[in-house]
């Protein structure tokens, strides 16, 4: 009996110490949330100061970045690919002499004969059906010379001095690295300034939270280190003390039994009501989609029937009408037959 | 159109019709490697025939190569790399993928491009212009590591890094130093240099900024 008792004590003990434990962690972020709510003006200033530094920097560098290093029209001209054979220019040449001596035979009035006048029109044919089909790769291959010469007399304007860059771009170096060095040192400058700011913020709390952390340090020693408890169940302490209270359980290896088997059993159920609102989830799913087809069915259905309504009044009114005609035709018939009679 | 090309052009497309369809015919690798490559690199004087070269040579590599930073590229190449000392500063190493490590970069690397860019910023409601910018430093980023051949292409482009530190230095290489320079002004091009991300941006900024906009 008196070792229960004695374990009972202890454990009170133990939960002590945790509560204490919590209410300084407790403390602790309520201190340390303070600070950086007091820090976060501070914070904001600083990175204010730093994009002041970069954008005087950057302005201060602009007159040294070299400008349109590279100035060259776009794409270089390529040739396309295409072999030009002989036979291209030849046929190019001949419907060319052809057309001139037909038209210089009819103006001047040359006698040429028949065969000679079916020779120029069967050349200007023949010759100018291969010049039409193949002069675009000659066409091409000038077109290309053209383009890459007004290409290389754009470039050449515009060709750069190796030396006058190299020269440019160690001048905008050395005027990149000066200024850098003065942004290091306002940067280095402003983060100290901040730190003492914020050294400043924390300084009333600072005995208060060397205090709250040697406490709770001393907290989870005793916790961790207890001689009865193992650190593995300090979690399930408040448990496992109930339940010796209670008398739901006579030692405390027991007590620590049920706990454990208390909280396995809590984890379960857990995961069993979480798998039942799955299970739910998916019947609802299924349920709407379900209620979505009646509704679509009952559309189609609806929209049957109405298309069935409007084919029946149609068919109606037809049968009216036949039914005057026929009418019509009866008083007709008799009509013929009362005059037959006369 | 062709079809009104005029005769005398075409008597001589007719009397040099070998040396045309030499000019026109696309080289391939192996003729930029070979003694006509190497004849052909001598003879280009101008920083404009380099370009020119060395751009058709990026080609040869990979046809499909983005036209507009493969033209960058081949200017970087012309200007800085051309005549130095470095392995790929002569032929035929200028022209050689496995010697040239910008040549390598702008021939296998998958730019971006403004479709993709504008399509990105649609869908992620982010700034076009910050993105074209974030995608620019990025370049000249990997660019700068690829000339450094070094994995620093990370610490050259977040600012946190402060990626100037790992720019080369005039005293440690001149010829790398002109290079690393040469990708960044002509990749930026006009755009802001100092600005945001990339090399040339001041470092630890962009933590505080963000602060500010949380707060």
């Amino acid at each position: 009996m008196s070792d229960m008792s004695s374990v009972l004590t202890e454990l009170r003990r133990l939960k002590d110490i945790k509560d204490e434990n919590r209410d300084c962690l407790e403390r602790y972020d309520e201190i340390n949330n303070e600070i950086s709510s007091q820090s976060q003006d501070a914070l904001n200033e600083f990175a204010t100061r730093l994009n002041d530094y970069k954008e005087k920097h950057s302005d201060n560098l602009d007159k040294f970045i070299p400008e349109d290093v590279y100035k060259y029209e776009k794409d270089i001209p390529v040739c396309e690919d295409g072999e030009i054979k002989p036979l291209y220019p030849i046929a190019g040449l001949c419907f060319y002499a052809a057309v001139i001596f037909f038209v210089l035979s009819i103006m001047i009035g040359i006698e040429t004969g028949f065969f000679l006048s079916l020779l120029c029109i069967i050349t200007i044919f023949v010759c100018g059906g291969i010049w039409f089909f193949k002069n675009d790769k000659i066409g091409n291959y000038f077109e290309w010379k053209r383009e890459r010469k007004k290409w290389f007399i754009n470039t050449s304007k515009n060709e750069v001095n190796k030396q006058d860059l190299l020269n440019a771009f160690k001048i905008f170096d050395d005027a990149f690295f000066n200024e850098m060095e003065i942004f290091a040192k306002e940067e280095d400058q402003a983060a100290e300034e901040y730190l003492s700011v914020t050294n400043k913020i924390k300084a009333p709390y600072e005995a208060e939270l060397d205090m709250l952390y040697d406490k709770m340090a001393k907290c989870v020693y005793e916790l961790s280190n207890s001689e009865i408890l193992h650190e593995d169940n300090v979690p399930y302490l408040e448990d496992i003390l109930r339940n010796l209270e209670t008398g739901r359980a006579d030692s405390l290896k027991e007590s620590i039994n049920i706990a454990l088997d208390d909280e396995r059993k809590d984890s379960e159920e857990a995961a069993r009501r979480q798998e039942a609102r799955r299970q739910e989830e998916i019947l609802q799913e299924q349920a709407y989609q379900n209620k979505m087809h009646n509704m679509a069915m009952e559309r189609k259905a609806d929209e049957q029937a109405r298309a069935a309504r409007q084919h029946a009044a149609i068919m109606e009114k037809q049968a009216a009408l036949q039914i005057k005609e026929t009418e019509k035709l009866r008083q007709e018939l008799k009509r013929q037959n009362q005059s037959n009679r006369r | 159109m062709g079809f009104f090309t005029s005769p005398l052009k075409l008597v001589n497309v007719l009397t040099s019709g070998k040396k045309i369809n030499e000019e026109i015919k696309p080289k391939d690798v192996k003729w930029f490697l070979s003694s006509e490559g190497a004849k052909s690199y001598k003879s280009a004087t101008t920083i404009a025939q380099k370009t020119e070269l060395i751009y058709l040579c990026m080609l040869a590599y990979n046809k499909d190569a983005d036209k507009d930073m493969a033209q960058k590229f081949a200017w970087v190449i012309a200007v800085a790399a051309d005549g130095s000392s470095k392995p790929y500063g002569q032929w035929p190493g200028i022209f050689d993928i496995s010697v040239n490590p910008l040549l390598k970069f702008a021939v296998k690397t998958k730019f971006a491009s403004l479709v993709s860019l504008i399509k990105v910023s649609r869908e992620y409601d982010y700034d076009y212009m910050d993105l074209a910018d974030a995608n620019r430093n990025n370049i000249i980023a990997k660019a700068i590591a690829a000339a450094q051949e070094s994995n620093n292409a990370g610490k050259l482009y977040y600012n946190c890094e402060k990626p100037y530190l790992y720019l080369t230095k005039y005293e440690d290489d001149s010829e790398l130093f002109f290079i690393e320079r040469c990708i960044i002004f002509a990749i930026s091009n006009g755009g802001t240099v100092l600005d945001g991300i990339g090399p040339y941006s001041f470092g630890g900024l962009e933590e505080a900024e963000e602060d500010e906009d949380d707060e």
